[in-house]
């Protein structure tokens, strides 16, 4: 009996009850074990749960270990006793997630164990050390700058309040607002750390209204069950209908990435597969920028 | 009586009679199914899932549903006219839908061999 996906683009198969008694194990035995297997992985989350909250509580103690030594500043002698910490940074990736919202597919792309950070010029798109590259600022059409207020490493690049949204990168961590003024703005120069304005879609659970029209696929930065996400949607939406999937989606706070089908990016799943999307520009504008996920 | 067929996400269900369902065609992670009054619904599942769904919901004798290659289920009821060679399949209720999908020219013959078959009995 083939399995459910085993059948080429020749052939058809008549659905039946059938194929569900003649599957390699009875219904009842099917639903059994499926309800004992769900049971299993609930205990499973719950116990790795307690031991990653454990582990992580633990992080801050000494830990003595023989096999790899640091040595200490102070002396060149190596003590066999050294206690030290070892960080071991795991290699970071994006976990992309395809759902539906009010009947509209999305996908939603978590990155994973990564650092942010914003850098002007396409040649972002080259780097393999990168896990995830979405542009973010607009580019002015009459002067080729950079829309809005634009630090990068601390550096004030421009100036300008176009978008009241903005997004501040403090140590690597995205933190998404409204605000005409913000004291994020200040602080990323004062922490090397990065910062760029967009349109603000929603606030504190509720939709704002912007004024571009028209339908185009959109993409927003967001923080969602407290984790910032990026949401691309796979149709053309207008802004408003996007911003509503948010708020459906129960997003907290999100503001606008550049969209359309033009806007090209890529991210790395944990499988290590590159998924592009967008559209490679021949000639994209020198300040076009991103955001960087490595 | 129909059964339904039953599919949620974590913030949708979508519950639809079994003969309220025209036809279904997938497109690498979603489906989307297509309903008698026109509607459209969205679906983050595979073409094999929804497959295994209406098994597990259809009666023995019910042989309705049919699966055409890789990306298409359609309900038998509505077929109307199937043309292999020009590679159409149109789904209607002769009142007051009617849509056209495409298939493989062998899959649309096999699909016509059945039904003549079907009828014939």
């Amino acid at each position: 009996m083939k399995k459910y996906n085993e059948i080429n683009d020749n052939e058809i198969r008549v659905i039946s009850s059938d194929m569900q008694s003649k599957a390699p194990t009875s219904v009842k035995w099917y639903k059994k074990t499926n309800t004992v297997w769900f049971i299993i992985i609930i205990c499973v989350i719950i116990i790795g749960g307690f031991l990653y909250g454990f582990l992580k509580s633990d992080r801050h103690n000494t830990i003595e270990n023989p096999l790899t030594i640091v040595k200490s500043t102070e002396s060149d002698t190596v003590r066999p006793s050294t206690t030290i910490n070892s960080i071991i940074k795991k290699k970071s990736y994006v976990e992309i997630t395809d759902t539906t919202i009010n009947n509209t597919p999305f996908s939603i792309f978590t990155p994973r164990f990564a650092v942010a950070r914003l850098q002007i010029g396409t040649e972002v798109l080259q780097d393999t050390a990168a896990a995830f590259v979405i542009q973010a600022a607009d580019i002015r059409k009459d002067n080729g700058e950079i829309a809005g207020t634009y630090v990068s490493e601390g550096n004030l690049i421009c100036k300008g309040q176009s978008k009241s949204g903005f997004c501040a990168i403090i140590n690597g961590s995205p933190i998404i607002g409204v605000s005409d003024a913000t004291p994020y703005l200040e602080q990323a120069i004062e922490t090397n750390g990065y910062f760029f304005r967009q349109y603000p879609l929603v606030v504190g659970g509720q939709i704002v209204e912007n004024k571009p029209k028209g339908k185009s696929i959109r993409r927003a930065l967001a923080e969602w069950n407290n984790k910032i996400v990026v949401v691309m949607s796979l149709n053309r939406l207008t802004f408003h209908d996007f911003a509503q999937a948010l708020v459906d989606m129960q997003v907290s706070n999100a503001i606008y990435l550049v969209g359309s089908s033009s806007s090209f990016g890529f991210a790395v799943d944990s499988a290590g597969n590159r998924i592009e999307f967008g559209q490679r520009m021949a000639n994209a504008p020198k300040n076009t920028n991103y955001i960087v996920w490595e | 009586m129909s059964k339904n067929l039953l599919f949620n996400t974590s913030s949708e269900l979508v519950c639809i009679p079994c003969n309220a369902m025209v036809f279904i065609v997938a497109d690498r992670n979603y489906s989307t199914i297509t309903v008698a009054d026109g509607s459209e619904y969205v679906l983050t599942m595979q073409l094999g899932q929804i497959e295994r769904r209406i098994s597990e919901v259809i009666n023995v004798a019910d042989n309705r549903f049919i699966r055409i290659g890789k990306s298409l289920i359609v309900n038998s009821d509505y077929i109307t006219f199937i043309n292999p060679m020009r590679q159409k399949l149109t789904l209607s209720d002769c009142r007051t839908f009617r849509h056209e999908v495409s298939a493989s020219k062998e899959a649309l013959k096999a699909l016509k061999d059945f039904i003549e078959k079907e009828a014939a009995k």
